[in-house]
């Protein structure tokens, strides 16, 4: 290689690093935590995806790798979904944040922002509330469950209608998802986020907070959505038209687009 | 509040008991402060009475006619009724503090709460808590062992108990062990059963669960403290030995003897006519009311996690709550434009926060049936407006012990009513064995004529603001801790 050429390739390096993808294991409460990863060569700050109910992190991989260009990313699948170990009994809401922040420790994160979809936010908000000092930053993508749909047939039919939204592709990750979760703890997961009173915790979450919102969701109302902005002490609302409640996976240049400037905020656009 | 009817018809979807009752785990007593007291206020918030104790339907039937048996008999049922429910020494490996836990926390309906009390056991503070419309989670349980010693070789007692409770404190690391031995007052049950009482240090995963899903975050959690204290011997970091418990005999009594505790052993054929009792190295927190202050640091690590206000309400002795409450009733009924005449005197758990607040009565609760009940009662006559009816519901545990007053004794307490007194369900000439009451005294509470509507809860505010105007005449602390401020 000429050194014009070395050259070029350092400088092209230095602005586009190649990205390590890895598998991250760490050991939370006597059971293992899988985490997919994505790390460069340089430092960069640290953001960490949270997913939804049942899903695992492979729902946020379209996401993680546009992040990926100037974040040091790791998505976690939380205890008993995806890949990692299936603790004795479904973990509540809180006890499903409780697990997250000792795996921070056991994984050694340190201070992240915070991504979340769905009912990952319901998880996200209480790690914040618990502990701001790992949150740099939380985004609030689609958060549930709003206080009118807590019942189990109103949550399903705007599933429901959900699923319209939803690209081939997402479906048959759902499915898959679902398949190694199994139905029982997909159920009683459901119940615990439907028992979840998120509205109560947001005034408690003083870490800056985007929450986002896309036009073609049925399950994140905008007034629901409003709310949760306005409950925050320190929030924001962005709403992205045509985009839906699975934006992470079914739209996510507009939603890394969207949470860029929020995520760099020294940076500018 | 839907307008209340009279007539039969009401009567029997009032006393409806909740057909959907959890069962509590076998190993721990059905019989005991912490269950019963649970019970009542579980049933409370689910909008019932507090029928027999909080025993099935069906037992309450036979209970009410326990006094057609001869004395002897009676003896018979209500010691067999102890054994029945003690656990036989090997099953204490089947023990699991989760799971009796998880029952605790299944007996409470599915909602949320404003505030959630967790400590010790206490009459009057149940009915603080069904006023308040919250749960209260137990410290302390019963576990009744199937051993059988003479009641009045306390040496013995200790030394049968070590074994089992070095097993029982070596496999629950969040477990304090209070091993009782009370020959007084529990004179029948310990010559066949072993007192295990054990206090909860840590939360534990259902309770935490518990404080996660029912009370949100600005929630408060009142942690009752009864700082009663006892001598004890320790035989390990978290196992202790009790000779002796609250009521008729006092502390002295069990460790070195009187002339009452000759008399009363001679009263009772024992060839001994003083306890040979193992001697004392410390005083603790007391087995059945005291609070082990290690719970505080988990309860202290909820709150800061999930922004719950931590209020400590601390007392010296269990009786000392009892002023407050009856204060607070009566000062509530007044508030609502209610007499507040009446009042009615329980007894460890023949209690009824239900009927309380239906028939417009100011509960006073005692401890036991002991003489400082008695005398606690009338001390609180002493210092307030007089009351024109005064009843009585007495708890009935079938010992002549040290320290239990006479009947008569007893009705001085109607002498203190500017019209009348009387007995709730009991039948004084059988005391202290008349086993009727536990059954008797939810029937006859309801004869009290007067009803009301049942009011909304009141808030932790009010209580606050009550008890802050007036604090300097009670013998309890109620303090809110500083939070920590959190790493920000």
């Amino acid at each position: 290689m000429s050194a014009a050429l070395r050259r070029e390739q350092i400088e092209q390096d230095r602005v586009h690093p190649p990205v390590h993808q890895g598998e991250l294991w760490a050991e939370v409460d006597g059971r293992q935590m899988f985490a997919r990863s994505w790390t460069t060569p340089n430092p960069a700050p640290r953001v960490v995806l949270v997913h939804g109910l049942v899903v695992s992190s492979a729902y946020f991989v379209p996401t993680a790798e546009l992040l990926a260009a100037d974040h040091s990313v790791l998505a976690p699948d939380q205890p008993g979904f995806g890949r990692s170990d299936k603790p004795d009994r479904t973990l509540t809401v809180p006890g499903l944040a409780g697990a997250l922040i000792e795996w921070f420790s056991a994984a050694h994160v340190g201070r992240a922002t915070v991504v979340a979809n769905s009912v990952g936010c319901q998880v996200a908000a209480e790690l914040a509330m618990r502990r701001p000092d790992l949150v740099e930053r939380l985004v609030l993508a689609a958060p549930t469950v709003e206080p009118a749909a807590r019942t189990v047939p109103r949550i399903v039919r705007r599933w429901g209608q959900e699923s319209k939204t939803q690209s081939r592709e997402l479906k048959k990750l759902l499915l898959k998802d679902y398949a190694r979760a199994g139905v029982p703890r997909a159920i009683r997961t459901l119940k615990q986020a439907l028992t979840d009173p998120i509205e109560d915790k947001l005034p408690y979450v003083t870490v800056p907070t985007l929450v986002v919102r896309g036009t073609e969701d049925p399950i994140c109302t905008q007034a629901w959505a409003e709310e949760v902005a306005r409950l925050l002490p320190n929030g924001g609302l962005l709403t992205l038209p045509g985009v839906p409640h699975a934006m992470n996976f079914d739209a996510p240049e507009q939603f890394v687009d969207a949470i860029g400037p929020f995520l760099r905020p020294g940076k500018g656009r | 509040m839907a307008k209340t009817s009279s007539g039969r018809a009401s009567l029997l979807r009032e006393s409806a008991h909740s057909m959907r009752m959890p069962t509590p785990p076998k190993f721990v007593a059905n019989f005991d402060s912490a269950t019963g007291m649970l019970r009542a206020n579980a049933n409370f918030l689910r909008h019932t009475d507090f029928p027999a104790l909080g025993s099935p339907p069906l037992l309450k039937v036979p209970a009410s006619r326990a006094n057609i048996l001869p004395k002897k008999a009676r003896k018979g049922v209500y010691l067999f009724s102890g054994w029945n429910e003690a656990i036989p020494p090997k099953k204490l490996k089947k023990v699991d503090p989760e799971e009796l836990s998880g029952w605790v926390t299944d007996e409470y309906p599915d909602r949320q709460f404003p505030a959630v009390a967790i400590g010790s056991s206490n009459g009057a503070a149940t009915h603080l808590y069904s006023a308040l419309g919250i749960p209260w989670l137990p410290q302390t349980f019963l576990i009744p062992v199937r051993q059988s010693v003479h009641p009045d070789e306390p040496k013995e007692a200790m030394r049968i108990g070590l074994e089992p409770g070095r097993k029982l404190v070596e496999r629950h690391p969040e477990l304090a062990l209070h091993h009782m031995h009370d020959a007084n007052q529990d004179r029948i049950m310990v010559q066949t059963m072993t007192y295990f009482r054990v206090k909860r240090r840590r939360l534990g995963e259902n309770y935490r669960r518990f404080l996660e899903q029912h009370l949100p975050p600005g929630g408060t959690i009142i942690v009752t403290e009864c700082e009663q204290k006892w001598p004890v011997v320790r035989i390990g970091d978290r196992h202790v030995f009790q000779h002796g418990a609250v009521g008729g005999a006092t502390k002295e009594e069990f460790y070195h003897g009187s002339d009452r505790v000759a008399e009363y052993l001679e009263r009772y054929d024992s060839p001994y006519r003083k306890w040979d009792s193992p001697e004392a190295d410390e005083e603790v927190p007391e087995a059945e009311w005291g609070f082990d202050t290690e719970l505080l640091d988990d309860i202290r690590r909820i709150a800061r996690e999930r922004h719950y206000r931590v209020v400590r309400m601390r007392f010296p002795e269990p009786q000392a709550m009892s002023p407050v409450v009856a204060d607070l009733y009566r000062w509530w009924y007044r508030e609502r434009n209610i007499p507040t005449n009446r009042m009615i005197c329980e007894s460890f758990i023949i209690m009824e926060p239900y009927w309380m607040l239906r028939t417009g009565s100011v509960p006073y609760w005692m401890e036991f049936n002991m003489e400082a009940s008695l005398k606690s009662v009338h001390s609180y006559l002493d210092k307030t407006d007089p009351f024109d009816e005064i009843g009585l519901m007495l708890f009935n545990h079938g010992v002549e012990a040290v320290g239990l007053p006479t009947i008569s004794e007893w009705e001085t307490v109607f002498d203190r009513a500017t019209k009348k007194g009387y007995w709730i369900g009991a039948d004084p000439k059988e005391f202290p064995m008349d086993y009727a009451q536990f059954a008797k005294y939810h029937t006859d509470i309801q004869k009290i004529p007067s009803r009301y509507p049942m009011p909304g809860p009141l808030t932790l505010g009010q209580f606050e603001d009550f008890f802050h105007r007036r604090s300097d005449q009670y013998d309890v602390r109620l303090e809110e801790e500083k939070p920590k401020l959190a790493a920000a």
